[in-house]
């Protein structure tokens, strides 16, 4: 039993996954196109939740958690690399951070 | 149902009423005391004792000039200290001083709200009042409440875990994450069998609310007074209230996880009756609150301040392996006796 | 009233919500502000999660993402200063066509879900099971320890490899005769120190700050 209808939960699910595309698109900031990969996330998360509910199985609940571990992950090594990038090259623009060679 | 409307409105407006009404007091307690262990008188003018002293600096808080430091960010220098003082009040709505009451042929809750995940909410809050700090230090444009601040989120956020490891044993033994469950099922104060989550808990506690010896997000030596500096009048208030409101909570929070809460009365009430029995075991949990405030304003007025990397290395290479014995003591202990 | 209309207004809010703080996430300017509009969002999903009787994930979403990471970001932008980035331009060239393409994803989505949800068959854990473990939390446990026990392990061990991973790389500091691990604390302060005064006297732009 879910309320409101399956449907609502999915166009939210999408509508934060297309903001935080559109962020990592749009964003020249390296830490705003991190956080717009955590809406993304999130937006993923919502869905495996609603269709959790939906159809009576936990194991969407329970896939959350993986989710949200892969969050935290990604946020630490990528939180790391930034600190390292912005201490190499001074700038967090990711337009100007386009060599492969330090 | 209006009987339920009227009972949540009560409670909740108890449950708001007891940080306010206790902190101040508490302030002039601690004064005193600390006048008391450091060899002085401390406030003693206004009123019997100084007892209106908190008062009388409430007042004049309020009194003062309201300002907002040139350069500051004054969107988020505005709303940090609600930040920090909403979590702390929130958190009051699962906190219990007892457990039931029969009374009236009716069931009342000495506890605003019984969830079923009272212990994650309580967590969650206080992952939450990190923020109210950080904003604070990062939007008045000055050093000294940078560093402060800087301090106080990698602090807050080290502490924060070790104050949920502490907690997981309590709920592996209990079995259940609602706080009123958990008293319930203490036969024996957890203290007891977890004796070193207790430890843990006190500590993570002591440094979660910016205490001495974990006071290094303020410092009044080294960096002024840290994150609080720029504020002044009712927005300094605010900072002053929720840390005493939240030391408040840390002691309920023990007496009722780790203490037993209300433990040893329900064992007279074969003897002394039901109402007795609960009005027992609210007298005894608040003087359990009120000696592990003594205890707070004793360890203040004696130890001295950790470094940044004593309290770092405190918290990693110490409390964390004492916190994952803890869980493996209430693991085997579920296993075993309470099976 | 009846309690599915206030259920479905509460689901608006919470929905509107969290959409119109995403949005800030990808406006803002200032990356201190992003960062708190990413908790507002955090806060209303965990407001929807509660909505679906998920209330586990609810706590875990504030725990997680804004106890912990949302800080760690924070953190991050503190230790590098990165107020004075603000003047940069923001957006890229491309902007206008990358919106112009994510409408159009976004009115796909709401298309494809209009047109073809059929739910399949219902799985074991109805709200009566779950209501006979003893609620969320613990039918969440009866699932991820029983059936999906060594996801849930190897999961430890990805977290496990973040760990060393992020301690392997923010230790490296190239331009800098010494680690940070042989610096003092005093010294290490003393940086973050002349740090924050380049921030606090607001030091006139070089050309290529202002941008181009």
């Amino acid at each position: 039993m879910i309320i409101p209808a399956l449907e609502y939960y999915l166009v939210l699910g999408a509508a934060l996954f297309i903001i935080g595309l559109l962020g990592v698109l749009v964003r020249r900031n390296l830490l705003i196109v991190f956080m717009s990969i955590e809406l993304i996330l999130l937006g993923a998360n919502v869905t495996f939740v609603g269709f959790a509910v939906a159809l009576d199985n936990m194991l969407g609940q329970a896939f959350v958690i993986f989710s949200l571990t892969v969050a935290a992950a990604e946020a630490a090594v990528g939180l790391a690399i930034i600190v390292a990038l912005s201490r190499h090259r001074d700038t967090l623009n990711v337009d100007e951070i386009n060599t492969l060679k330090g | 149902m209006t009987e339920l409307v009227i009972a949540v409105i009560f409670k909740s407006i108890i449950a708001f009423a007891v940080p306010l009404l206790v902190v101040p007091p508490l302030i002039w307690g601690e004064r005193r005391l600390l006048g008391r262990i450091q060899s002085r008188l401390g406030p003693n003018r206004v009123g019997p004792f100084g007892a209106f002293q908190t008062l009388a600096d409430a007042v004049k808080l309020l009194g003062k000039e309201d300002m907002i430091p040139a350069g500051a960010d004054r969107a988020l220098f505005i709303l940090a200290p609600f930040l920090l003082l909403v979590p702390s009040f929130m958190a009051w709505s699962v906190v219990p001083v007892g457990t039931e009451l029969h009374i009236f042929g009716r069931v009342i809750g000495l506890y605003a709200t019984d969830l079923n995940v009272g212990v994650l909410y309580i967590v969650a809050l206080t992952s939450v009042a990190v923020y109210g700090i950080v904003m604070a230090g990062w939007a008045s444009n000055s050093k000294y409440a940078l560093l402060g601040s800087l301090r106080s989120s990698a602090q807050m956020i080290s502490y924060e875990i070790m104050l949920g490891i502490a907690l997981v044993g309590v709920v592996v033994l209990a079995g259940s994450l609602s706080l009123p469950e958990i008293v319930r099922q203490q036969q024996v104060p957890f203290a007891i069998p977890l004796i070193i989550g207790a430890f843990v808990f006190v500590c993570a506690a002591l440094a979660e609310t910016n205490r001495a010896p974990f006071d290094l997000p303020e410092a009044e030596t080294e960096l002024v007074s840290g994150y609080h500096v720029e504020y002044s009048g009712w927005r300094f208030s605010f900072f002053f209230l929720s840390e005493y409101a939240n030391m408040l909570l840390a002691s309920f929070l023990v007496s009722a996880v780790f203490l037993g809460g209300g433990w040893p009365a329900q064992f007279l009430e074969p003897y002394i009756g039901h109402l007795f029995t609960t009005l027992l075991a609210v007298g005894i949990m608040m003087s359990k609150v009120f000696l592990f405030l003594f205890i707070y304003f004793w360890i203040r007025a004696t130890l001295p301040r950790f470094r940044y990397d004593q309290m770092m290395n405190f918290c990693w290479k110490v409390l964390l392996p004492l916190g994952l014995l803890n869980l493996a003591v209430a693991t085997v202990l579920k296993l075993t006796i309470y099976a | 009233m009846t309690s599915e209309t206030l259920l479905t207004l509460i689901f608006a809010y919470f929905a509107l919500a969290s959409v119109v703080f995403a949005v800030l996430v990808i406006m803002l300017r200032n990356p201190v502000q992003c960062a708190l509009s990413l908790v507002g969002v955090v806060f209303h999903l965990a407001g929807i999660f509660i909505l679906l009787r998920a209330e586990f994930l609810a706590a875990a979403h504030i725990i997680i993402y804004a106890g912990a990471i949302i800080v760690l970001f924070l953190f991050t932008m503190m230790l590098l200063n990165i107020g004075a980035v603000e003047r940069v331009r923001q957006f890229h060239v491309q902007a206008p066509l990358a919106i112009v393409i994510g409408a159009i994803l976004f009115l796909e989505f709401i298309v494809l879900t209009g047109a073809t949800i059929t739910i399949g068959a219902q799985g074991p854990h109805s709200p009566a099971w779950v209501a006979g473990q003893g609620g969320n939390v613990q039918a969440l446990g009866q699932v991820l320890f029983r059936d999906y026990l060594l996801p849930f392990e190897v999961a430890s061990v990805l977290l496990t490899a973040a760990v060393v991973g992020a301690i392997v790389l923010a230790r490296q500091r190239p331009r800098r005769p010494r680690s940070s691990s042989e610096m003092g604390v005093s010294e290490w302060m003393a940086e973050r120190y002349e740090k924050a005064n380049v921030r606090s006297s607001n030091r006139p732009n070089s050309a290529e700050e202002i941008g181009d």
